[in-house]
């Protein structure tokens, strides 16, 4: 009985210690607000739609369920051209189909996204989503313009990793020429200059000179281009993106004529040193466990190199515990689904899903012919009732010690969870010491 | 590499054992009764609350805590037997 009940334990544990935006059911959606569009034009059904932040900019408290599943939905791609963003899928839904186009401008849109496989079930929809963009490469939105630049601004790149560096940026029909390129240049403030310093095989066909390491033809429309890097000088690092036009007079004038820069714009990151050991283990060991479970990170399969002046014993080391997460992650793939782990998956992921459903609503007709209320139905919406802006929990009608304006719960909170806390302590110390009262001791 | 080996036994075992049972992505539906319907309903409606009444929060996430510690002891007890430090 113990190995059955430790058995069950260990694959329990196995599964909790899954990335819920894997395995669980997370999904929103919202009415789409802010988009920017114009409103007199249709676009098409194939319209791209590229998040300008991830993730989306949802209000989860602005949620209800979706009365049925969406009969069509276009794909929100991010930057890197999936429509997987932050783990999850992102799309717009509608509850028709037209036969060749959606006018976003007629009607109420929604927008949703849910984890990988789960589009099963209904959709929740939530009012007040930003943080995307429609584009429609046959139609002229806006201006030609970056949507987006990688690295991300502000963010931090290891030297021990390659970086991807790149741009999705949308150029009008009017504004392309033939031989248009996108220029990739960096330049560090800490030193001199830094450049993408392990080229490529892209930027060896594609590299220019004159601190330009990369260059990459574009077409009209949206250009979603990528490649990979590896920064070797550490600090704050400038990177300048701009869109060429090649003209005749910087052709032949051998570099003294700098050429027509159609666009252009810039992105700020800062390069630091890191171990794998430190990429493995930062945000807590999130990485780590995302590498094991969804091989999401750079976590290496195997990284004893032979090459003795390579050789990097804390990689290698790593790579010998840690298994290979592909491998892993299909292991596991393998048997959730049967039964009955498969129920058990199913509780796991609905019990971690943050999806939320309205209560229902408490309605109750009176009998025809029986007084005065006969006939009349009155209903009692306990979700409306409680998440008012005057209801008991949210309003603000006490102070604290410090006079400042509370709700109930923000001062009642810290006490009941410390009160939780306690007796969880005490149920744990319970279980460790064994001390419990004598049957005589009642 | 050696944990993968480890895990990969201990799924492997399992599979011998559960592989030729069918596969099941929902929860069954038993005559008009939808489970899985019901079940998500049902934490859709916890977490619903959960965000009206803060501690339902806490209280999931205490009772996680407490329910991997049991899951520690036993393994501790299954593992060391009457050898085990715990007192139960």
């Amino acid at each position: 009985m113990k190995i059955k009940i430790a058995i069950l334990i260990v694959i329990i544990s196995i599964f909790s210690l899954t990335d819920n935006k894997v395995f669980a059911y997370t999904r929103y959606a919202g009415q789409i607000t802010g988009v920017n569009y114009l409103p007199d034009q249709s676009l098409p059904f194939t319209s791209l739609v590229y998040a300008t932040s991830s993730p989306l900019l949802v209000d989860p408290t602005q949620c209800q369920q979706f009365p049925s599943f969406p009969s069509f939905n276009i794909p929100i791609y991010n930057t890197s051209g999936n429509n997987l963003i932050d783990g999850s899928s992102y799309g717009i839904i509608g509850t028709t189909v037209p036969p060749s186009g959606v006018d976003l401008s007629v009607g109420t849109w929604y927008l949703y996204f849910f984890a990988s496989h789960s589009p099963s079930i209904n959709p929740t929809l939530c009012t007040g989503v930003n943080g995307f963009d429609i584009i429609s490469s046959g139609q002229v939105q806006d201006a030609t313009r970056f949507i987006s630049l990688l690295p991300v601004a502000s963010t931090t790149v290891a030297t021990s990793s390659p970086t991807t560096i790149g741009a999705t940026l949308f150029i009008r029909d009017e504004d392309f020429v033939s031989g248009m390129f996108l220029d990739l240049s960096f330049s560090n403030q800490t030193v001199t200059y830094a450049g993408g310093s392990a080229l490529d095989a892209f930027s060896s066909a594609f590299g220019g000179n004159r601190g330009s390491p990369f260059r990459f033809p574009l077409v009209a429309g949206i250009n979603t281009i990528s490649t990979s890097t590896t920064f070797t000088t550490t600090g704050v690092t400038v990177g300048d993106y701009r869109v060429i036009s090649p003209s005749f007079l910087s052709t032949i004038s051998l570099g003294l004529i700098n050429p027509d820069v159609l666009i252009a714009s810039s992105t700020t990151f800062t390069v630091v040193q890191k171990t794998g050991l430190d990429i493995a283990l930062e945000s807590n060991g999130q990485n780590l466990v995302s590498a094991l479970i969804t091989g999401t990170t750079t976590l290496p399969v195997l990284q004893c190199d032979p090459n003795p002046v390579t050789f990097n014993l804390t990689l290698c080391l790593i790579s010998v515990i840690v298994p290979p997460s592909p491998v892993l992650k299909a292991d596991l793939e393998e048997l959730k689904s049967n039964s009955p782990f498969g129920w058990l998956y199913r509780v796991v992921s609905l019990m971690a899903s943050q999806a939320t459903s309205t209560l229902p609503v408490l309605s109750y007709t009176f009998p025809v012919s029986r007084g005065p209320m006969s006939g009349m139905t009155i209903e009692f919406d306990t979700g409306e009732y409680m998440t008012r802006a005057s209801n008991f929990v949210n309003n603000e009608a006490m102070s604290d010690v410090t006079g400042d304006q509370k709700s109930v719960w923000e001062i009642l909170q810290p006490i009941v969870d410390l009160l939780i806390y306690l007796v969880l302590f005490f149920a744990m110390f319970h279980d460790l010491s064994g001390i419990k009262l004598h049957r005589n001791e009642k | 590499m050696i944990i993968q080996l480890l895990i990969r036994i201990i799924l492997s075992a399992l599979d011998l054992v559960f592989g030729w049972f069918p596969d099941f992505s929902f929860l069954p539906t038993l005559g008009t009764i939808n489970i899985d319907s019901y079940f998500a309903t049902g934490m859709g409606y916890l977490h619903f609350l959960a965000q009206i009444f803060p501690p339902l929060t806490t209280l999931q996430i205490a009772v996680s805590i407490y329910l991997g510690f049991r899951a520690v002891l036993l393994i501790v007890k299954l593992v060391l037997g009457s050898r085990a430090p715990i007192h139960q």
